[in-house]
């Protein structure tokens, strides 16, 4: 018996596993929505063991999208951490890749689980309107149930080979890996068809009736939807891992371990701010398409009812910048020579600081006749100009700004640049990061004197400095940093337990802003099922209060982390077993 | 013990989120009552109906305001009835009211951007009877008396695609296909085990 035959049948049942275990759930789910149905008696809505029907669908729909951005979002950068193995031919990186491929056997079984319970829920809850958008998008769900099946076909193959198809086969596990994230993204792309097409409806007359499957499918909020949410997995998913990382780093009762998930958990942290950055970018496009599809729509989701929820984002983000720029000081700590930049990380604080409160400022307050007169208006003489998009829009580029420089000095703590242009390249650096600063500065101040079609106009020129500096700044930096002398090696594991929560931080914050995003973006639809199109007439189709929702936010999140826990504990018990 | 001290940040960090969303201002937004309109509804009735169109299935408040603190995107409706004579030559008060409604982009006031959804499409999708009631609620809102009158033509044979509507009734068309669908993830099934028992075969051998 040859152990690649071995390897083959090995991989080959873990992977059958995974089709076993989709057919049975999806059998399950059949008969038990065909049976609720029949035995229940027939209904346009139906609430939940009493309960409301709408927030049980949002509970379980929102942890069956976390688990699905977990384990879409963790192909990509495992695939890319495998990629940068192979081209350094260094082991780590394809032990780290096989690290963030581990947690995705067991998210997978959640996700499914959670969809079917999702699917009878719809079914069981809403028949009428299941019914319909059944009927409407019939080949997509056949398309649908084709994909799910492919993707658990390559990523179960493409985790169970992982040992098998090294050395010369290693070009077969990359291709792989890049079919598991294509295949990835069809799934994705064809589900946001049916949340898309309830915000924004297109291929339909009056009637309901189908006219274009094709107008149905490419809505206007379709592709901006699916880039949105592309990107998030892969900032959510690499946040995740990193709070993985931190647990096994807290649990590590050895030094090498210790080193090897303070790495990773670096790794990780880095690819979720990554990811994070271009987010805001994708979101003024899904903004502006939700914008020309309905501006009744979009003023409800940024002037009326939903305004509020953008200072609790904005909060939440402002922490998210707060917690990573933390953590990379933190992390200077076991770099040789990086203390020479410690002088600039109160002055960053200041500024991070100042743009967090900035960002939070509400543009109207509620307040009372008296308090209004007081003030002259329902907006405050002074911090009422800072409530306004053109303080926002400065303050957020320049925070991306601040987390960017922040990493590129963690970057070169412990190197020398030894080039004989270093200190003409350095002051260039310097003024690129001086002159974006300057530019995002000069149109937030000038915003204020134009008129609003203007100004809107204006935010791309500071997104634009922003996004050039950087890339100019890494441009030059790679050529400076080559050969340069190193001062020590990077002490992994040598990073305080504090630093691990501010991993935890990021990824409970990543989470609780997917679910309030979440919210948002469903909520703007109100009392329409289909927004304009058809409408929700059962009990529970209100707008809740907003303390209520992010209670609800807040469920969410905890019951995530608990299942999450168990993937975590999966995870380490199969290294465990495989170590005895 | 990390466990418990994780799960306590986590819980701590949530409650704190929790809570800010505790101090921004609560509202509960209710859908809209369906309001019968017919010719005999009275003046008051379909002022009545036009008041609730308006702060509800028609999001008008989203930019207008009714009293001295709402919004600015569009003009105060209070003065909407009073200035409607005034805004184009030669049409009357209620029929200008009624174009603004259904074609807003024919006439915009001076010092406003032109985003008024039309009446009759979604988001607001009213009938036209509901656009008279709007008016009617307009006319009493500026104090004017209500002239606006209900028509048959006005009211409407089902236009919305609800829950009764027969299109969105039918049944489920995955009833019937799902033991198909069945049947072929079973097959395929079969086939990967197949697949399994020949790298079995060639594992023993």
């Amino acid at each position: 018996m040859s152990h690649s035959s071995l390897s083959t049948f090995t991989a080959l049942k873990g992977t059958y596993q995974g089709v076993l275990k989709i057919s049975l759930m999806l059998a399950a789910t059949y008969l038990v929505a065909q049976g609720l149905s029949a035995y229940l008696p027939a209904a346009d809505y139906r609430l939940f063991f009493g309960f409301s029907n709408r927030t049980a669908i949002w509970v379980v729909a929102e942890l069956h999208l976390m688990f699905a951005a977990f384990v879409l979002g963790v192909p990509i950068f495992a695939v890319i951490t495998e990629f940068v193995g192979v081209a350094t031919k260094e082991k780590r990186y394809d032990d780290l890749a096989k690290e963030f491929t581990k947690l995705l056997a067991m998210a997978y079984t959640l996700t499914a689980v959670l969809g079917c319970i999702l699917l009878v829920l719809v079914i069981v809850l809403y028949p009428k309107l299941t019914g319909y958008l059944s009927k409407l998008f019939k080949p997509t769900w056949l398309l649908y149930i084709v994909l799910i099946f492919g993707e658990v076909i390559i990523a179960y193959f493409y985790w169970y080979s992982w040992d098998l198809l090294q050395g010369a086969k290693k070009k077969w596990h990359l291709a792989l890996g890049v079919l598991v994230n294509l295949w990835g993204t069809a799934l994705l792309f064809v589900a946001d068809i049916w949340v898309t097409f309830m915000m924004s409806p297109a291929g339909i007359d009056d009637a309901g009736n189908l006219t274009s499957l094709w107008a149905a499918i490419t809505n206007p909020t379709w592709m901006p939807i699916n880039i949105h949410r592309l990107l998030a997995n892969v900032a959510f998913g690499g946040a995740i891992a990193a709070a993985y990382a931190a647990v096994r780093f807290l649990n590590a009762t050895t030094e090498e371990e210790r080193a090897r998930f303070d790495w990773m958990g670096y790794v990780g942290s880095f690819i979720a701010i990554a990811a994070f950055i271009p987010l805001p970018f994708a979101g003024y496009w899904l903004g502006r398409e939700i914008y020309q599809f309905s501006e009744q729509m979009g003023v409800s989701m940024m002037g009326g009812s939903f305004a509020w929820l953008w200072i609790l984002q904005a909060m939440l983000i402002g922490g998210l910048f707060l917690a990573s720029n933390f953590y990379l000081w933190l992390g200077m700590g076991r770099i040789p020579g990086a203390e020479r930049y410690v002088k600039f990380q109160i002055p960053m604080m200041i500024l991070l600081t100042i743009g967090f409160i900035v960002w939070a400022t509400p543009r109207s307050i509620m307040a009372s006749g008296t308090e209004m007169s007081a003030m002259g208006g329902s907006h405050h003489p002074f911090l009422g100009l800072f409530g306004v998009m053109a303080a926002k829009n400065t303050a957020v580029n320049l925070m991306i700004l601040t987390t960017f420089f922040s990493f590129m000095l963690y970057r070169r703590g412990n190197r020398i640049p030894m080039v004989s242009w270093a200190v003409t390249g350095k002051i260039v650096q310097a003024l690129v990061i001086a002159t974006a600063a300057a530019v995002v500065l000069y149109y937030g101040i000038y915003s204020y004197f134009v008129p609003s079609n203007i100004r809107i106009g204006f935010s791309i020129y500071q997104v634009g400095a922003v996004l050039a500096a950087m890339s100019i700044f890494v441009a030059i930096d790679i050529p400076l940093l080559k050969g340069a002398k190193e001062i020590g090696a990077i002490r992994w594991g040598q990073i305080p337990a504090r630093a691990q929560y501010a991993l935890f931080f990021m990824a409970i914050s990543f989470t609780w802003l997917m679910g309030l995003m979440g919210y948002i973006r469903s909520g703007i639809r109100q009392y329409w099922h289909i927004y304009g199109r058809v409408m929700d007439e059962s009990a529970h189709a209100f707008t809740m209060m907003h303390g209520q929702a992010t209670i609800i936010v807040s469920v969410i999140t905890v019951i995530f982390f608990l299942l999450v826990s168990v993937v975590f504990w999966m995870a380490s018990r199969g290294e465990g077993g495989a170590a005895k | 013990m990390t466990f418990f001290k994780i799960f306590a940040f986590l819980l701590m960090t949530v409650s704190i989120y929790s809570y800010v969303g505790q101090l921004v201002p609560q509202f509960e937004e209710h859908p809209p009552v369906k309001k019968v309109i017919t010719v005999a509804t009275s003046a008051a009735e379909l002022a009545a109906i036009g008041e609730e169109l308006v702060q509800v299935k028609g999001g008008c408040l989203i930019c207008h305001k009714v009293t001295d603190v709402g919004n600015d995107r569009g003009p105060d409706l209070r003065q909407a009835a009073g200035k409607a004579a005034t805004r184009k030559q030669g049409m009357s008060a209620e029929t200008y009211l009624l174009e603004s409604l259904i074609k807003p982009e024919v006439f915009t006031v001076p010092g406003f951007p032109q985003m008024m959804p039309p009446a009759l499409q979604p988001p607001a999708n009213f009938n036209r009877a509901e656009v008279k009631a709007v008016i009617a609620y307009l006319q009493t809102l500026g104090g004017a008396e209500v002239t606006v009158k209900i028509e048959t033509a006005d009211i409407p044979v089902v236009k919305e695609v609800d829950a009764t509507s027969p299109v969105i009734a039918l049944e489920s068309p995955w009833s019937h296909e799902g033991v198909r669908l069945g049947l072929v993830i079973l097959a395929f099934n079969l086939v990967m085990l197949a697949v399994l028992a020949i790298a079995g075969r060639r594992k023993t051998s």
